[in-house]
């Protein structure tokens, strides 16, 4: 008798335990997806948003239904433009970066992304460019060199605020970066020399704050309290309770 | 002005000497193609752990992280405790270079077409495939032009990439 009432209130506090923890974890997230659920780097060419799973090759944006997600529907397939790179969901946005221009696509109807705009970096001429947005501000990291042409890298900030007009208000010299991610007011960014921390307090003008030397990172992955940054060799996972000040938590290797 | 027509003609001389057809040659870095038999492509299984090699993209569901090993497959770590991840298993998945994951399900590239897993079930099990919806890799050439390459043997298998490489004697041109 006594074991039934016992394992009662155990069911109902552990409900109540999962419900402040889910609401948590969504709150930390929502700048990021526009689910909650996983996550992959600004560099990725996969990303999940809503009942929704988009991908993107060097020209098209393909759109599968994704409401049975053991199911992917084939939706539609569009040109977005060419050499494209990375694919932001941003709530109901989707950033698309390319070498020389980041495309902005609205996913109101998530079936049918519509292009809405064009965000052009007035000093690019062919960089490859992660792109991550927050609030009104879009953040993206052009790399010069290589395959990627251009000369100066930089980390380049959008006023996204007038999202049908988006501009460039500020850059910052980098030497050749990679990803980049956020929480709360930190940015992180990946150089060769390793994370470099922004302040974006105020978007607009971020402040660069320091570098840690955990390697060369090709991008982070802010993930609640956790912050994932990988490597060529594997990751580092670092606690992002305190976003100014990452807590080396393991190596992945 | 004779002076001039002599050499010229001597010029032409060379000119002509020069064959159309170039023969194999010495080059400074050409393009390789890198085969993989048909029913290699294809091989996807869910195997013990294994070292990093060439760590690719990573993606993080919950209290897994997703690592991929670059054009192999992707390494499983069970992150409940991210102090201490735990490398779980290695999915291969040839030529694997994205992921993402939605309600238990993981999607992930393989060549053209795009897989689906089961992820509920204790380890991995592929539940759907949809074919040729990612760009095939051409079985001619690779994407550049002016570029030295290694002609490409069907015999030898599907072309699934083109590699950069040094002191290649390359018989093909584009």
């Amino acid at each position: 008798m006594t074991l039934k009432i016992t394992n009662r209130y155990v069911l109902f506090y552990s409900f109540l335990l999962c419900c402040f923890l889910i609401s948590g974890c969504t709150k930390d997230n929502q700048s990021l997806s526009a689910n909650f659920g996983g996550q992959g780097g600004s560099t990725a060419r996969f990303a999940v948003a809503g009942n929704y799973l988009y991908t993107v090759d060097a020209s098209k944006l393909s759109t599968y239904n994704v409401t049975d997600p053991g199911n992917p529907l084939p939706v539609q397939v569009q040109d977005v433009g060419f050499e494209i790179e990375t694919i932001f969901p941003f709530g109901d946005k989707l950033f698309i970066g390319s070498t020389s221009v980041i495309h902005i696509f609205d996913i109101t109807d998530p079936g049918k992304p519509a292009k809405l705009s064009t965000a052009i970096s007035p000093t690019v001429m062919r960089r490859c460019d992660p792109v991550v947005a927050k609030d009104s501000v879009a953040f993206a990291t052009l790399r010069s060199g290589r395959e990627c042409g251009g000369v100066q890298s930089i980390l380049a900030v959008f006023n996204i605020k007038n999202i049908l007009q988006p501009f460039q208000v500020a850059s910052y010299p980098l030497e050749a970066p990679g990803g980049l991610g956020y929480k709360d007011s930190i940015l992180y960014v990946c150089e060769p020399t390793g994370l470099l921390l922004f302040n974006i307090k105020n978007g607009y003008n971020p402040q660069y704050m320091k570098t840690l030397n955990d390697g060369a990172f090709f991008d982070v992955i802010p993930y609640g309290s956790l912050l994932f940054g990988w490597t060529k060799t594997g990751g580092t996972i670092y606690n992002i309770e305190n976003p100014a000040n990452p807590r080396k938590l393991s190596l992945i290797q | 002005m004779r002076t001039f027509k002599i050499i010229a003609f001597a010029a032409l001389f060379f000119v002509a000497c020069t064959p159309d057809i170039e023969p194999p040659e010495e080059s400074l870095t050409a393009f390789v193609p890198v085969y993989l038999r048909a029913d290699e492509v294809k091989k996807i299984e869910y195997q013990s752990s294994k070292p990093i090699q060439e760590a690719g993209k990573q993606y993080v569901f919950g209290n897994l992280l997703l690592q991929n090993e670059i054009n192999e497959g992707i390494h499983f770590f069970d992150i409940r405790d991210p102090a201490n991840p735990v490398k779980s298993g290695f999915l291969q998945i040839p030529l694997c270079t994205e992921m993402a994951i939605k309600g238990g399900f993981l999607y992930a590239n393989n060549l053209s077409d795009l897989i689906v897993f089961d992820l509920k079930t204790g380890s991995p099990q592929l539940k759907k495939r949809i074919e040729n919806v990612f760009p095939p890799v051409n079985q001619q050439y690779p994407p550049f032009l002016n570029v030295a390459f290694v002609c490409p043997d069907p015999a030898k298998g599907i072309v699934v990439g083109w590699e950069q490489k040094n002191n290649i004697k390359a018989n093909c041109r584009r």
